[in-house]
C-alpha cells in the first residue's frame, strides 16, 4: 500500500483501521509496521475527529414505539384477512350474478320469439315452446 | 417512494450506479433471513426480535437525518410496517435486508425533508424555528450540538454517507448500497465530509 492510499482511507473511513474496507485492512496493517510513525501520524489526525463525531449521541427509541408499530401490524394484517373475505364473497356473489345474466341473455336469445314459425318450436333443451300456438300446433309439430 | 430494492421478488436492479450485484450479495447467507422469513408467515414474535435489533438503528438514522423526534418515530414506523407487509416476498441471497432497511428508511427520511421544505415555502412560519425539533436539541450538552449542527450543515449527498457509515456502522459497499453509488463515490463523499468537519470541530479534540 502506497502513503497516499493509506491517507485516503484514513480520510475516508477515520482513524480506525478496523472500519476501513475489508480487503484493505491487511495491507494497511502492514504498511503500519512498515512505517509506524508516518501511519499512526495520520491515524491520530482521524481519531481525534472520530472522538468528536462520537459526542452527537441520540436517545434510543421510547419503549411505546415498538408496542405501537406491532400492534398497528397486526391491525393492519386483520384488516387485510377481512379484506380477504369480503373479496372473496364479493368474487362469488359476482359469479352467481353473471352467471344469472349469461343464462338469462342466452335464454332470450336462443328461444324464438312468439311470432317465430312454428317449425322452428323446439328449445335448445328439445322441449316444445308454450308460446308458439296451442296443443293442436304442437302436435302438428312432432 | 415505492422503489424496492434487490431482494424482494418482482424488482430488480435499480442501483443508480455501479455498486454491482456482487457487492449486494452476502456468500454467508443473510443473518436476518430467518426472522424475515417467520415473519413472512405471520410470526408476530419474529417481527418483535427482529425490531429489538433494529429499531434502535432505524429511529437513530430517521434522528440524525431529520432532526426531530416525531417525524423520526414516524419514519421508523413505516418503515416496519413495510417489513411486516412485504416480508413474505424477500428473497434471501440478493440484497442484504439490513441494506434494504437502510436504504427505505433513508428514502422515507429524503421524502420527509421534501414535504417540509415544500410547506416552509408554501406557508412561511410567523415565527423562524431556528431548526427543527429544538426541543430535542435542547436536551444535550453543547459539544454533541456542535457536532450536531456540523454535520447538518453538510451537503445532503456528505451528510447522508457520513451517518451510514460512521453512526449506522455500515461498511463501505453496504453504505454504498444503501445510498446507491459506488464505494468510489462514497469514498469521496466520505473524504469531503470529514475534511469539512475537521475544519469546523478543529476545537472539539479530546
Amino acid at each position: 500500500m502506497t502513503p497516499e492510499r493509506f491517507a485516503a482511507l484514513a480520510a475516508a473511513y477515520g482513524g480506525a483501521i478496523d472500519r476501513w474496507p475489508a480487503d484493505e485492512r491487511d495491507a494497511a496493517r502492514a504498511f503500519r509496521e512498515a512505517d509506524p510513525a508516518a501511519a499512526d501520524a495520520i491515524l491520530a489526525a482521524e481519531a481525534a475527529l472520530d472522538a468528536a463525531l462520537a459526542r452527537w449521541a441520540v436517545p434510543a427509541p421510547g419503549a411505546a414505539l415498538a408496542g405501537r408499530i406491532a400492534r398497528d401490524a397486526a391491525r393492519r394484517r386483520a384488516l387485510w384477512r377481512r379484506g380477504r373475505l369480503w373479496l372473496a364473497g364479493l368474487g362469488l356473489a359476482g359469479a352467481l350474478a353473471s352467471g344469472g345474466a349469461i343464462g338469462a341473455v342466452l335464454v332470450a336469445r336462443l328461444v324464438p320469439a312468439g311470432g317465430a314459425a312454428c317449425s322452428q318450436s323446439l328449445t335448445v333443451l328439445g322441449a316444445p315452446v308454450p308460446s308458439c300456438g296451442n296443443a293442436a300446433n304442437w302436435s302438428d309439430t312432432l | 417512494m415505492g422503489r424496492m430494492p434487490t431482494g424482494w421478488a418482482g424488482r430488480r436492479g435499480n442501483q443508480r450506479k455501479a455498486g454491482t450485484r456482487e457487492d449486494m450479495t452476502d456468500p454467508d447467507g443473510d443473518p436476518d433471513a430467518d426472522l424475515l422469513a417467520r415473519i413472512g408467515m405471520g410470526e408476530e414474535a419474529a417481527f418483535r426480535t427482529l425490531m429489538a435489533h433494529k429499531l434502535p438503528r432505524v429511529h437513530g438514522l430517521a434522528l440524525r437525518l431529520l432532526r426531530d423526534s416525531a417525524l423520526a418515530d414516524d419514519v421508523a414506523q413505516e418503515v416496519f410496517l413495510r417489513v411486516w407487509r412485504q416480508a413474505r416476498a424477500w428473497r434471501p441471497g440478493a440484497a442484504r435486508f439490513d441494506t434494504w432497511l437502510h436504504r427505505v428508511a433513508l428514502n422515507l427520511c429524503l421524502d420527509r425533508l421534501r414535504r417540509r421544505r415544500e410547506v416552509a415555502v408554501a406557508e412561511p412560519p410567523d415565527q423562524v424555528d431556528p431548526a427543527p425539533g429544538a426541543d430535542f436539541m435542547l436536551a444535550r450538552d453543547a459539544e454533541a450540538r456542535r457536532v450536531e449542527r456540523a454535520v447538518a450543515a453538510l451537503p445532503a449527498r456528505q451528510r447522508e454517507a457520513l451517518v451510514m457509515q460512521v453512526y449506522q456502522g455500515l461498511s463501505n459497499i453496504e453504505a454504498a448500497a444503501a445510498l446507491g453509488i459506488s464505494v468510489e463515490a462514497l469514498e469521496s463523499l466520505l473524504a469531503r465530509a470529514r475534511r469539512a468537519l475537521r475544519q469546523q470541530l478543529e476545537d472539539l479534540r479530546p
